[in-house]
């Protein structure tokens, strides 16, 4: 595979966060999160014209999806893990 | 004024995980951010060390705490793997956030509790334990997906003072990710070779 296809290389890679505190840092991720969700239910709102009750449930389904999704990558983890220590204890 | 319903979710959690005496560690969002790599993600996890035989006191201690499990029953077992899905609505937040429990299901998830650092996080708890950014790439590898990768390959780049390679070269070799290694090292330091492993 060739290079820079999953990170920007270093040289056009955003700023660092390694000079932040680590207060600073959870801050960032968290207001991160914030202004992600704000996006995120945006447009659900605007998919649905406004109504709010629409958009609460459209976000409940995308969340349901990204739990289902991420249970997923989450037992592959877990079995990899024992898969190859059993294969070890072999 | 954000709500910063991510971490109010993690110190609910944590604290609530606390009432159980088991040793824990931070996997999700909070230990990408620790090792320096900060991005949208709304995974609030913890890796706990308890026999699958204990879950109902965390499951408690939980519930107690105002998180809702996600199925029913609350532990999903699969293969012998096992994992709990919460959800938990912080006060102000926009959504419900989820806080998943991971079951410690091998030798190499056990040391990475045990050599987990401890991290600051805002709250009365006091700090809360993120694991260590090598253990944390070999964790990545293995969920495996493309984000996964990505999130392996920055945590690589930025914390190469940090990680110890002699251990994180030996995970690597015995959990079968030599060319997922190869792949991030190529990502991480474009202009250097790969370090010859395995």
């Amino acid at each position: 595979m060739a290079s820079s296809q999953l990170i920007p290389p270093p040289d056009q890679a955003p700023p660092g966060i390694a000079h932040l505190s680590p207060a600073e840092r959870v801050r960032l991720w968290a207001q991160m999160v914030d202004e992600g969700d704000r996006l995120v239910f945006e447009g659900f709102l605007r998919r649905h014209h406004g109504d709010e009750a629409a958009a609460r449930r459209a976000a409940e389904e995308w969340l349901d999806r990204r739990a289902a999704e991420s249970l997923v990558a989450k037992l592959r983890m877990l079995a990899r893990c024992r898969a190859v220590e059993n294969h070890h204890a072999e | 004024m954000p709500s910063e319903g991510v971490v109010a979710t993690l110190r609910a959690g944590w604290d609530a995980l606390g009432r159980v005496d088991v040793p824990k560690a931070v996997i999700g969002g909070l230990a990408l951010t620790a090792w320096k790599h900060a991005r949208y993600t709304r995974d609030a996890d913890v890796l706990v060390a308890i026999d699958e035989r204990r879950f109902d006191e965390l499951l408690a201690a939980l519930v107690a705490a105002g998180f809702r499990p996600r199925h029913s029953p609350a532990l999903r077992v699969i293969d012998g793997q096992a994992i709990a899905q919460f959800t938990f609505q912080p006060a102000d937040a926009l959504m419900p956030f989820q806080f998943d429990v991971l079951l410690v299901a091998s030798d190499f998830q056990r040391e990475t509790v045990q050599r987990a650092v401890p991290w600051p996080l805002a709250g009365p708890g006091g700090d809360v334990l993120v694991v260590r950014p090598d253990d944390l790439v070999v964790i990545k590898l293995q969920a495996g997906r493309i984000i996964d990768r990505a999130d392996a390959a920055m945590v690589l780049r930025e914390n190469r003072d940090e990680i110890d390679f002699q251990r994180l070269h030996r995970e690597i070799v015995r959990h079968g990710l030599v060319a997922e290694y190869r792949e991030i090292w190529r990502e991480a330091f474009p202009a250097e070779p790969v370090p010859r492993i395995g």
